[in-house]
């Protein structure tokens, strides 16, 4: 009955625009939000919170703005710990590779391929872990191959080594860019003329066999919160990257309160063009009513109404994220939107619309066909 | 033409308010009526017409008294029953025409028969024969802002009789229509029940479709006082 839906609504589009317009709105906050906090998440600690480790080791002084050094008495207690299965020392998470034919400069993440591969994404296939090891390999992403110029079997060099793409990927697979291997790296310093030893800023450790995660964490916690340490797990990393970048950063927290209320206020005002487009046909529905037509496929035609305000909705509130986003980006606020997240922003929208359509239900249920006698 | 009786009132009864206030609406009304009649409920305003329509068609239950329609008893088993007799077996005309705004004539009979479950294919082809039969498939595109109130009354007729409903139920169908459509949807509904063995129940103060009727039931203060049969036999 999608027909009768869609006439309904061209028919009371005065109505149902004023709800559009404000779920537009919200949509806007929504992608925005989402877009600010993904910038933020994609800048900080991404290597450990997509690596197959399941435990992390960070100084005790880091935070989302800077990324703090390890002592060397927790690299060295890390090695001599009784609760580590096996451990890889993070120094360097990205390297430059030159500029491809396309003009633009490739920088790269480093990953540990070689088994136990902790620093590699849990989700990298083994055939993608193999590639990586060949001597001076690169994966590339999609997004870097478009920049870049560059394709597969294509090279790039930087002070005299030469870098071959062995393969593309999805960027959202890795750690948000190309990669290679350590090993590829120390090719690379090897030909550097680099004076001072890379920190460490973080220690990826996978416990000993018989141990859990969680005897691994707090064990390790007793060992290194006196040597400037703390050990979390990967999905405690990641929540604690949301909660300081909320705590943080204001701008992330406006645009959530934003969202927040304007999505409220979206809801209520939808809510509200609902029932009055409800009330203004109240003898129409009746009439189906008594003719035999059953109250849940009248509530159908209410909710279909309210699916197609959401996605009509949904695709201005997506072109205007993605202005938002532009015009943030020359104020030097950075919005990231996965394209993985459009159907959520789209869901989210949808489902704000079908709650306020729902909220009109108890009305249908409530009409009686008898109130159609005179 | 007609045969046996297939609605029958059983002392009927209905009162609303309470106390000193309570006023009874119906009071043990009971007759049959046959199937393929038209049968006008005549009254001043006031008099129970509309609460006994509401009664015997399944849209408000009765205090008192049984309805048995096609032998079975309407109120039997509470509001289901009921709502499966309406949906099942009846059709209805109000005052108001109740079309969807949005809606061309084609549609407002369609739209519908697919809530009722009727196949796309039946459904059209069903509305565009109705809209026939009322004198509308020249007006089908139209909407009800395009047609007179006359039309629209038409266009509810369609509605309702391409549901092939066994019962039709009207209340007051003609009291906002001139001479000239008055007559038409008389006309129309005699029709019906003639054509489709349709039995018709209408409420109506309006003496210009008493020619139309087999019988007519007046009623004063919610009882019963004259049954005429035999106009139209």
């Amino acid at each position: 009955m999608n027909a009768l839906a869609q006439l309904h609504l061209s028919h009371n589009w005065l109505r149902a625009w004023f709800a559009i317009l404000t779920l537009i709105l919200a949509g806007v906050a929504i992608y925005l939000q989402l877009g600010l906090s993904n910038y933020f998440l994609s800048r900080y600690a991404l290597l450990e919170r997509q690596a197959t480790a399941p435990i992390v080791v960070l100084s005790e002084d880091q935070n989302i703005e800077q990324y703090e050094k390890i002592p060397h008495g927790v690299i060295a207690q890390v090695g001599r710990s009784a609760l580590v299965g096996d451990f890889e020392v993070i120094r360097q998470k990205h390297a430059y590779l030159g500029i491809g034919p396309g003009g633009e400069g490739l920088r790269v993440n480093v990953i540990d391929p070689i088994p136990p591969a902790l620093s590699a994404p849990q989700i990298m296939s083994m055939e993608a872990k193999r590639l990586l090891q060949l001597p001076n390999s690169v994966l590339l992403t999609d997004e870097d191959a478009r920049m870049t110029g560059l394709g597969l079997g294509d090279e790039v060099e930087r002070e005299g080594v030469r870098f071959r793409v062995v393969g593309l990927m999805d960027g959202n697979l890795g750690p948000g860019g190309s990669l290679i291997s350590r090993q590829t790296l120390d090719v690379l310093n090897q030909n550097l003329d680099r004076k001072h030893e890379t920190p460490v800023y973080s220690i990826l450790v996978a416990p000993k066999n018989g141990k859990s995660v969680g005897q691994t964490i707090a064990g390790l916690n007793r060992e290194l919160n006196s040597l400037g340490a703390q050990v979390m797990s990967r999905e405690r990393l990641t929540q604690k990257v949301i909660e300081d970048s909320l705590k943080r950063n204001r701008d992330i927290r406006a645009f959530l309160y934003l969202a927040i209320v304007v999505g409220v206020i979206a809801l209520l005002i939808i809510s509200q063009a609902i029932h009055a487009m409800m009330a203004g046909q109240r003898v129409e529905f009746a009439t189906l009513l008594a003719m035999g037509v059953p109250k849940w496929r009248v509530a159908i035609l209410v909710l279909e109404q309210t699916v197609w305000i959401g996605l009509i909705a949904s695709a201005f509130a997506l072109s205007g994220g993605l202005v938002g986003q532009l015009v943030l980006e020359k104020a030097d606020v950075y919005i990231l939107l996965y394209p993985a997240q459009v159907p959520m922003v789209t869901g989210a929208i949808l489902a704000t619309s079908c709650l306020a359509g729902m909220m009109s239900l108890p009305t249908i249920f409530g009409l009686k066909p008898v109130e159609l006698l005179r | 033409m007609t045969t046996a009786a297939v609605l029958s009132a059983q002392a009927i009864s209905k009162s609303f308010g309470r106390g000193v206030g309570k006023v009874h609406a119906l009071h043990d009304v009971s007759f049959s009526v046959e199937q393929g009649s038209l049968t006008l409920l005549k009254g001043a305003s006031g008099s129970g017409k509309s609460c006994l329509l509401a009664a015997l068609s399944g849209l408000q239950r009765p205090e008192g008294g049984v309805v048995i329609a096609m032998g079975t008893d309407v109120w039997g088993r509470g509001g289901r029953s009921a709502e499966r007799f309406r949906r099942q077996y009846c059709g209805y005309v109000f005052q108001t025409p109740g079309l969807f705004p949005s809606l061309t004539a084609l549609q407002q009979v369609f739209v519908p028969l697919r809530l009722l479950g009727v196949p796309a294919g039946d459904a059209k082809a069903r509305a565009s024969q109705y809209l026939d039969l009322v004198g509308l498939l020249d007006r089908a595109q139209s909407k009800p802002s395009k047609l007179s109130g006359g039309q629209n009354q038409r266009v509810a007729i369609a509605r309702l009789l391409a549901k092939r409903p066994a019962f039709i139920f009207c209340d007051e169908p003609t009291s906002a229509l001139d001479g000239r459509n008055a007559l038409m949807v008389a006309s129309l509904l005699r029709d019906a029940a003639r054509s489709q063995g349709a039995t018709i129940l209408c409420a109506t103060h309006d003496e210009r479709l008493v020619p139309f009727a087999d019988r007519v039931l007046e009623l004063e203060e919610g009882r019963l006082v004259s049954d005429l049969q035999g106009f139209n036999s």
